[in-house]
């Protein structure tokens, strides 16, 4: 077996079995690994898709992929499969660090979790030795405790873990699972699930190694990736700045949401940009396994008197250093809650870390709990304190009452869509099927709108990312405003985003590498010829699934929209590039659906999917 | 003057955030902008030391609307305008 370890662990919590068996090859050879091979599992073995989130009926998938654990650049890379307790829909969220090539490293492509165990659990894998064991004692601890907790408990210093902090044991909706103690399988609620199956953590150890087909050909296809990595202008920039970078350009462009999107420039931008956090927070840039990027930022808060927001993390941690915020964190923290004060977002960034939720949500579920307490639907009785636009103070309290669901934590916990209806103006909710928008406002690049509109996880960025043709004119150039264009744009890049997250490789290796050098890796390390039709047909068919699961699950084209602030509030402000600009998502919806080979409603057609070969 | 703001590498480059140049044009004004001790600047911003090429790499915006969009190096400026200056990281890949 090359690339593939062709095994899969399959933990039945119910009934505290663990069980191995063998991969489904021909599963595998159609959609690859991590995100497509995580949703062929979950589509196969969830037999009612529209089974609650948090019954003990969802399934749990962990899944690498098959250059996971190799020598690629940025070959880090695990996904996170399961129904979403924020969407309905599936999640699918994806991590780096070492947890995924560690698995690899014990023998295993996958992890699937199913039932819910009567008392806390966690599951420990050292090679072979695969164990469930009580996690009574570490319920209730932080993500970072945990880490400590279980290394200590088992004796193995090196083992990796994945794990979820207080606000996944309180189901907060969009909760996650952080490994490696900053990196974070993010959006879409992944956490919530594994807390409602009473799983703290996959502890992991591996003594193993990833075969190859050919060493020659997977050494030369890695040193053809490694060299166009190399004195890249945009690996350099991610090493000098990391994805806080682009906060700059955004702003410049008009696309930047302020205060949930009310404005779309932020006033405060210069004091929370990369430029900023270099020259102020910055200890050093960090990578993930094989890593030649290495975007992580390591940065410190101040102690002593200057200490307002400083966090004393274990010694074994830095002291009072950890990492982060990158870009889509800096934004959700600061701009869109009008928060400039950099110490205060990179507090709230650690908090989140480490009690385990999913930073973009956040912010944007503070930002739209805080409109709500401006128009006075939330008082400040209730809040248990001001809560305006740009206090650093509320800011950092609301992540830690939320993961707690303590006082108004417990409205937030629900996200922002349930959050506003309960109290009575659904319209303050910025997202996508119930997901939060991430830092790139719909109307000021319209191809966004679609791209949100339509992902299969709700509202995201990292399906389908159009400023850098409305931006840069990559790989095309088409005019922010307007709707031509992007819906070819939207299908080829969801196409194109869908093999590359379930091969195992970062997607910000983009940089440099294209399709091709990606199909050269899989080639060369799992000997399989997969064509670049093959590649093109794999995404199509991984996106086709996911809608095939989300149309199962009860959603439907009725949910591919956006909200009405979005949809009739143009832009304004004073010398705003984007001003006067709406998204125009009726003018690009019905060719999307037609590119795609679905109906008028949004549904694939028995044609598309006999072609795609999904039954 | 026009407001030209360096992000990025161009900043560490310039060694400042911001300054005003009055200069017509986007290519007189990026030539008057790199010269002197600016050489690295200047290496950045142009092929070859052909001054009326830009670097693929880098990107000029006017008022936020790329020059590519606009007229190119030709795009003329004006006492308002604002000129952002990137070289760039950023350009194929989403933000993290």
């Amino acid at each position: 077996m090359n690339g593939w370890t062709g095994k899969v662990l399959r933990v039945d919590l119910t009934n505290g079995v663990v069980s191995k068996e063998d991969l489904n090859m021909d599963w595998a050879r159609d959609y690859v690994g991590m995100r497509g091979l995580g949703a062929k599992y979950l589509y196969e073995e969830m037999v009612d898709p529209t089974v609650d989130a948090l019954h003990p009926d969802n399934v749990l998938v962990f899944s690498t992929g098959p250059l996971t654990g190799t020598g690629a650049s940025a070959s880090s890379r695990y996904s996170v499969v399961t129904k979403s307790p924020l969407t309905g829909g599936m999640a699918g969220s994806n991590s780096g660090g070492f947890w995924g090539p560690e698995l690899k490293f014990a023998g295993y492509d996958m992890v699937i979790v199913e039932g819910r165990a009567p008392s806390p659990v966690y599951l420990w894998i050292y090679d072979d030795d695969v164990r469930l064991l009580s996690a009574e004692l570490i319920w209730g601890s932080t993500v970072w405790e945990t880490e400590e907790l279980i290394r200590t408990e088992t004796g193995v210093p090196d083992c990796v873990i994945g794990s979820i902090g207080p606000a996944g044991e309180n189901l907060v909706r969009f909760a996650c699972i952080v490994n490696d103690l900053h990196r974070a399988a993010g959006r879409s609620g992944v956490g919530a699930v594994m807390g409602s199956k009473n799983l703290k953590a996959i502890a992991v150890r591996g003594t193993g190694s990833v075969q190859v087909a050919s060493a020659e050909g997977a050494m030369q296809a890695i040193g053809s990736q490694h060299g166009k990595l190399t004195d890249n202008p945009g690996v350099m920039g991610m090493q000098m700045y990391g994805t806080l970078e682009i906060m700059g350009i955004i702003n410049e462009t008009g696309g930047l949401p302020t205060r949930n999107h009310l404005e779309t420039q932020f006033e405060g931008e210069e004091y929370i940009n990369g430029e900023a956090l270099s020259e102020t927070r910055l200890v050093s840039n960090k990578a993930c396994f094989s890593c030649t990027i290495a975007c992580g930022r390591v940065t410190h808060l101040p102690d002593g008197a200057a200490g307002k927001y400083m966090v004393n993390t274990h010694p074994r941690n830095w002291n009072i250093a950890a990492e982060g915020p990158e870009y889509e964190t800096a934004w959700a923290l600061g701009a869109q809650c009008g928060v400039s004060d950099l110490d205060a977002l990179i507090k709230a960034n650690w908090m989140c870390n480490d009690l385990g939720v999913d930073t973009i949500s956040m912010g944007a579920t503070v930002s739209a709990a805080m409109e709500l307490y401006g128009e006075g639907a939330i008082s400040e009785a209730e809040a248990g304190m001001e809560m305006d636009f740009g206090s650093g103070e509320a800011l950092v309290s609301l992540v830690e009452k939320t993961s707690y669901r303590e006082g108004i934590g417990d409205a937030l916990a629900e996200g922002s869509k349930r959050m506003a209806i309960k109290y009575g103006n659904p319209g303050v909710h910025m997202g996508a099927k119930g997901q939060e928008f991430p830092a790139y406002d719909p109307r000021a690049y319209n191809g966004m709108s679609l791209a949100y509109a339509t992902n299969n996880r709700g509202a995201d960025h990292l399906r389908a990312f159009t400023p850098a043709a409305e931006i840069f004119g990559m790989p095309y150039m088409l005019d922010p405003g307007s709707p031509e264009g992007k819906a070819e744009l939207v299908v080829s890049l969801q196409n194109e985003n869908s093999i590359h997250d379930s091969t195992g490789l970062c997607l910000f290796i983009s940089a440099g590498n294209d399709l091709e050098d990606i199909r050269q890796l899989l080639v060369g390390v799992t000997g399989v010829e997969f064509s670049m039709d093959d590649m093109n047909t794999v995404g199509e068919r991984v996106w086709n699934l996911e809608r095939l699961f989300n149309l199962k699950a009860g959603l439907s084209g009725a949910d591919d929209t956006l909200p009405e602030r979005i949809l009739k509030d143009a832009i304004t402000g004073d010398n705003n590039p984007a001003e006067g600009r709406v998204g125009l998502l009726d003018k690009m919806l019905p060719e999307y659906y037609s590119l795609r080979g679905w109906d008028q409603d949004g549904a694939p057609t028995g044609e598309k999917l006999e072609a795609l070969g999904i039954a | 003057m026009t407001t030209i703001k360096y992000l990025g590498k161009l900043r560490e480059l310039a060694s400042v955030a911001e300054e005003d140049i009055d200069q017509p044009r986007v290519q007189a004004l990026l030539v008057e902008l790199s010269n002197g001790s600016r050489t690295e600047l200047r290496e950045l911003l142009f092929v070859g030391g052909d001054e009326s090429e830009l670097n693929d790499d880098v990107e000029v915006l006017v008022n936020g609307r790329n020059i590519k969009f606009l007229d190119g190096m030709a795009t003329t400026l004006g006492q308002e305008d604002r000129v952002t200056l990137l070289y760039h990281g950023v350009r194929g890949f989403p933000g993290g």
